[in-house]
């Protein structure tokens, strides 16, 4: 066995056949790294779900103008950062009467109304044909229509339309005073309503270009959902380093105490290689690859545990699992042994002091 | 000139004097017992001698030379190479083998080498138990393998604080035996001892007193 060889051997060995003494600080850095790797995968991933779920209160950008052709509409899709669109419905309004009560009849392109609007509740089902319409709630229940009913509008021009009820639309918002149908190709829109996982400042940079397209055009910015979204997540990743720290602090404090305790448990092994002819550098070298070790050992059973959190949480708070991040595992597990060598310092110090004499004297 | 020459050595604790003022010359090769009642100051004496402490007066000379006032690393590096040491309790490194502890004196002093290590096992008697654990050897196995562990580097001067302080008769035997090995091989023998039967094996007699040397008498009837 080489010299170096013998060095690690020795260093597994103290680990491996100590281990029940170890367990402590094996558990503390453990666990640090567990909630270290677990929130950066949350903070990562939850930004993301929440963009996601932020998402499904609806439309973040409403562009209006008089478009008459889809020509807009490609362009400002083809502006849209691909994998932040999560949809863009084209409205057209029309002002029409319902048994003589004026009415907005709202064509939109349901597929996208969809993506951009989630929350809507329809009772029944979207119109599938263009002789179908979702009627608002209370425009429901003040004519005391429900689906399978049928309803003739009128339009500006007095044209008449029947149309099936094909369900009822609640929001809690204008949509209720609302009649939608299905968006006519080629028949020209006023407003596109878009849904962005964008920030503040990523969605006034797409509005700028939006206007720079066409000034007669009118892009408009629902700051109130785009700030509190940055709020929460700033606030968020506020919370993780603040979380990380005391985790960290706790790691330190517990490494520390157990090491010192180990260290006053070994005196007389350290005396006995002082005796032997160990340098005080040489007992450090032993101790702190030991915490090294300790740290990585830590490390990554806390990256194991880290990952089964994270997953249990975003499983828990957003249905969806969290992914294996292996830049965040390798940080934790580098920032583990960081931690644990630093906690180790001290105690190291102390043990190198240790006085060889120790071992002649009978205790 | 002799191998080491003690010259009115003193060790002062606060206000104990576990040394005063002792002065002994040690020829090479000699094999020599340090006797004394309890708190006498023969470990005291051995500390200083072995390179792990240092007097608060007087000087040390090994070779000629004062190492009364060399400290750290080059204290280290004379134990390292010229001391080996036996000790009353053994102090092995339990998580480690047989083998490996007498390895961890050549990591040491040197390079480790495992042949080596194992010839040393062999000529204690301990061969067949080189991948046991201290906790599983027995007293007697234990402190043969310590001597296995301080022969391994051949130290010139062979330090032993009762040795056999804690064996039975014919484990004691076996130890005094190895330690004659030792001698006729050339090396420098003490031992610190309250039995005379142990003592009497030795060429020369110390005893001390409350710090004090109150003997040196050279050992007439020595057995072989
Ligand atoms: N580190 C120390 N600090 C204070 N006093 C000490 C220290 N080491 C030894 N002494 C004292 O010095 C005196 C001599 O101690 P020493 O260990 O040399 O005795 P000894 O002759 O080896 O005794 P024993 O036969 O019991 O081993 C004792 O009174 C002891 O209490
Ligand atoms: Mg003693």
């Amino acid at each position: 066995m080489k010299r170096s060889a013998f060095f690690w051997h020795m260093v597994l060995s103290s680990v491996i056949r100590r281990r029940a003494r170890l367990l402590t600080a094996l558990l503390a850095v453990g666990i640090g790294a567990a909630m270290l790797y677990g929130l950066a995968v949350l903070s990562y991933d939850v930004p993301k779900q929440m963009g996601r779920e932020f998402r499904s209160y609806g439309a973040n950008l409403i562009v209006a103008g008089d478009m008459k052709d889809d020509a807009i509409y490609l362009k400002i899709l083809h502006l849209a950062p691909k994998d932040a669109l999560v949809g863009a419905a084209r409205m057209k309004l029309l002002p029409s009467r319902l048994r003589e009560h004026p009415v907005t009849l709202t064509a939109a392109d349901f597929d996208e109304l969809r993506k951009t609007s989630p929350y809507w509740d329809v009772k029944g089902e979207y119109p599938a044909g263009d002789d179908e319409m979702l009627l608002g709630r209370s425009l429901a229940s003040a004519f005391n229509l429900a689906s399978g009913d049928r309803a003739t509008l009128v339009g500006a021009d007095g044209s008449e339309r029947e149309f099936r009820i094909s369900g009822i639309v609640q929001t809690g918002g204008r949509e209720d005073e609302l009649v939608f149908v299905r968006l006519q190709e080629n028949s020209g829109y006023d407003i596109i309503e878009c849904s962005l996982s964008l920030d503040l400042a990523g969605l006034e940079r797409l509005a700028g270009e939006i206007r720079g397209l066409d000034p007669r055009l009118s892009p408009h910015i629902v700051k109130r959902l785009a700030s509190s979204e940055a709020k929460v997540l700033g606030r968020l990743r506020y919370l993780v380093w603040i979380v990380s720290l005391v985790a960290a602090a706790l790691t330190m404090v517990s490494v520390s105490t157990t090491m010192m305790a180990s260290v006053a448990e070994r005196r007389k092994e350290i005396g006995l290689r002082k005796a032997l002819g160990a340098s005080g550098r040489h007992v450090m070298t032993e101790f702190m690859a030991e915490a090294a070790l300790l740290g990585l050992l830590g490390g990554a059973l806390g990256v194991g545990a880290g990952q089964a959190l994270a997953h249990y949480v975003s499983m828990s708070v957003f249905a969806r699992g969290a992914g294996f991040q292996p830049v965040f595992a390798l940080a934790t597990v580098l920032a583990a042994v960081l931690v644990t060598i630093v906690a180790c310092i001290r105690p190291v110090r102390r043990a190198a002091a240790v006085d060889p004499a120790v071992v002649l004297r009978g205790e | 000139m002799a191998l080491l020459e003690l010259d009115g050595v003193s060790r002062v604790y606060e206000d104990l004097k576990a040394l005063d003022g002792v002065s002994i010359a040690v020829e090479k090769g000699e094999w020599i017992a340090i006797m004394g009642p309890s708190g006498s100051g023969k470990s005291t004496l051995m500390n200083i001698v072995g390179c792990m402490d240092q007097p608060t007066g007087g000087r040390v000379l090994l070779d000629g030379r004062d190492i009364s006032k060399v400290r750290g690393r080059e204290l280290t590096e004379i134990r390292r190479s010229r001391i080996g040491l036996i000790f009353q309790q053994f102090h092995l490194i339990g998580y480690l083998n047989a083998l490996e502890n007498v390895m961890v004196a050549q990591y040491y002093h040197s390079m480790t080498d495992e042949k080596e290590a194992m010839a040393a096992l062999e000529r204690v008697g301990l061969a067949k138990r080189a991948r046991h654990l201290p906790s599983q050897l027995s007293g007697g196995e234990q402190q043969r393998l310590c001597i296995a562990r301080a022969l391994i580097n051949y130290p010139e001067i062979i330090l032993a604080d009762e040795p056999t302080g804690n064996l039975d008769g014919s484990n004691e035997e076996i130890v005094m035996e190895l330690l004659h090995e030792m001698h006729r091989d050339g090396r420098t023998v003490i031992v610190v001892t309250h039995s005379p039967k142990v003592a009497d094996h030795a060429q020369r007699v110390i005893v001390l007193e409350h710090g004090r040397l109150v003997d040196d008498r050279r050992n007439t009837e020595r057995r072989e």
